[in-house]
Order: C-alpha cells, then structure tokens, then sequence
C-alpha cells in the first residue's frame, strides 16, 4: 500500500484532500493547517454568525468545538499511520472549561497519543480568543478498518468547491 | 430566580414551544436545521434533523459528519433542559460524551432526551440518536447541562466575557 505506484498521493496530500473536500467542513469553513513541528495536528475555524451559540454572536456553539475536534484527532490518527485507512470514532467526550469566544478563530490542536491495532486514542485541545485560552478538552478513542480498502476514489473529493 | 424542575409540571405544549423558540434562538442550531419532530407527543419529545448533503463528513461511505451527530444530541440536551426552567438563560454545556454505534447513514436524524437528573446548579441528560428504527440506536449520549449559576460559577464564566 506503500508502493509509490499505487500510492501516488502522499498522507499530507490526502490528509489536506479531506479537509478541503469534506462537505461539513466546507459548509462551517474549516482550515487544516500544516502538520507542526511538534507533531500535531492543528485545525481552525474562523468566526462567523452562523456558528454561534447565543443569539449576541459572542460564543461558538459547543457543537463546532465537538466537530472540530472530531476533525483534528481523526486526521492526527491518519497521519500517524502514515497511510490511508478508513478509521471509525468509537467514542469521543469533551470537557468545556470555559465558553468559546469569537474573538479570533478557534483553533484544534490534535495528537494521536497512542496507536495500536485496531484502536488509536487521541486528544484536542481547542484554543480560543487573542490569548488563545483553553476552551475545552477532548478525547477519542477511533477503530481502524481491519479491511485494506485502498485510497479512496479522489474524484469524488474533488468535484466540490474549492475553499 | 424561580424556577421549576419537574417536567410533570411543565404543559407539554408549552415545552414544545419552549423547545422550539430555544432551537430558533441559537444561530448554528438554525443554521443545520435542528427541528422538533411532528409525533412522539406520546412518549416525551422528537428532535429532528433532516438530512443534506453539507453534513456530510465522509464521502466514501457516505456518512454525516459525528460532530454533527454530537452537535444535534447536544442542541436536544439543552433546549431539553431549558424548556424546565423559567428564565431563558444562554445554553452551556459542562461536558458531553458520546457513544457512535454505527455511521450515520446519508437520511434523517432522530433524538429524544431522557433527564436523569435536574438539580439546582447542573442536569445531567441521557441522550439516543437514531435514524430508520428507533430501537437502533446510531449513537448514544450523556450531557451536564448548566441549570443555574451560582454566583461563583457566573464569576467563573465572566472571566471570559
């Protein structure tokens, strides 16, 4: 699966494929950003009305933290595989420590902390405001497919609006 | 503040409205589409996601994205909780864990909400998701919902207003 041959496209590339062609994603305008020196995988969700929780527009609604955070540990997972297999969210909790402004964008830093066959664990931390204060915790638990699929049909990633 | 607890003492038509002014009131609820469902009057209150294809997190299968499925149990958590109290407090969430039993296929969304507790300061609410039957649940949830600040957890949250 390694091959060059059948694996044209390298994780980064299809990790980055994902995130700009996943409906969700585009819909709430969610950015990947590159994988960091430390290892992690970050994610950022500019503000906007739409994804706010009171009617002031001052907070995320703690859905697109959840989703965000969804987002991040199941990229951080592919990318610690380091190859493409589909992987399922067994279960996944969050801890709100504090509200979510939309001072600034909200920012998902993700790793996969441990990694084994078939279960990988990660966890987020999202960040919000100028100050980038913890907003809240979360952690996975997500199933690798035990069926080798292969890549998955890129063209259907890649009919959609570019963002 | 005056508040009241039992759901028993709550009309069931008054909690649906209650429901649904909190669902039109909160921007990303409105803007996914979270609705009350047209029956379950009988045995507490549906909530209802119609499907569309923008909550889609995984094109292959195809499956609606799990932060949506949380999203929508979530939204169910807490207009579920504010429609026991009287004052229309800003809907926050202590914590929320979920439990995905199977994808979420590309149709519609179901949830109801069991209360498992509403004290004075915290609800703790057990929520299930469905989609075509509803003894199969696709995911099930559990949420602590704020029902009161005391003064210190309003000094706590007002740190980052």
């Amino acid at each position: 699966m390694n091959d060059p041959q059948k694996f044209p496209v390298s994780i980064e590339e299809l990790a980055r494929l994902f995130s700009q062609h996943m409906p969700h994603g585009r819909d709430v305008g969610m950015v990947l950003d590159d994988l960091s020196a430390d290892g992690k995988t970050r994610m950022r969700l500019p503000p906007q009305p739409l994804l706010s929780g009171d009617p002031g527009g001052k907070f995320f609604f703690p859905g697109t933290l959840f989703s965000l955070a969804d987002s991040a540990c199941g990229l951080a997972v592919f990318r610690a595989l380091g190859r493409y297999l589909p992987i399922a969210t067994i279960d996944m909790r969050i801890d709100h420590l504090a509200p979510a402004t939309m001072d600034g964008d909200l920012v998902a830093v993700a790793e996969c902390y441990r990694l084994t066959q078939p279960i990988a664990f990660a966890r987020c931390e999202l960040l919000c405001g100028p100050q980038s204060k913890v907003a809240a915790i979360a952690v996975g638990t997500f199933m690798l497919s035990s069926s080798s699929r292969g890549v998955p049909d890129m063209t259907r990633f890649t009919g959609g609006r570019q963002r | 503040m005056s508040t009241t607890h039992d759901s028993d003492g709550i009309d069931a038509q008054v909690a649906r409205e209650r429901i649904a002014a909190t669902l039109q009131a909160i921007p990303y609820t409105r803007h996914l589409g979270v609705r009350l469902a047209n029956h379950g009057a009988a045995d507490g209150v549906v909530f209802h996601l119609p499907f569309d294809g923008r909550l889609i997190g995984n094109v292959t299968l195809p499956a609606i994205h799990g932060g949506v499925v949380a999203t929508f149990m979530e939204a169910a958590a807490l207009a579920a909780t504010y429609a026991l109290i009287d004052e229309g407090l800003p809907p926050k969430l202590v914590d929320f864990s979920i439990d995905y039993l199977s994808s979420a296929g590309p149709i519609d969304l179901y949830a109801q909400c069991e209360m498992h507790r509403v004290g004075k300061r915290i609800a703790a609410v057990g929520v299930r998701c469905w989609q075509r039957n509803v003894d199969a649940p696709i995911a099930l949830g559990r949420a602590h919902v704020f029902v009161a600040a005391s003064a210190s957890d309003a000094a706590v949250m007002e740190e980052h207003d």
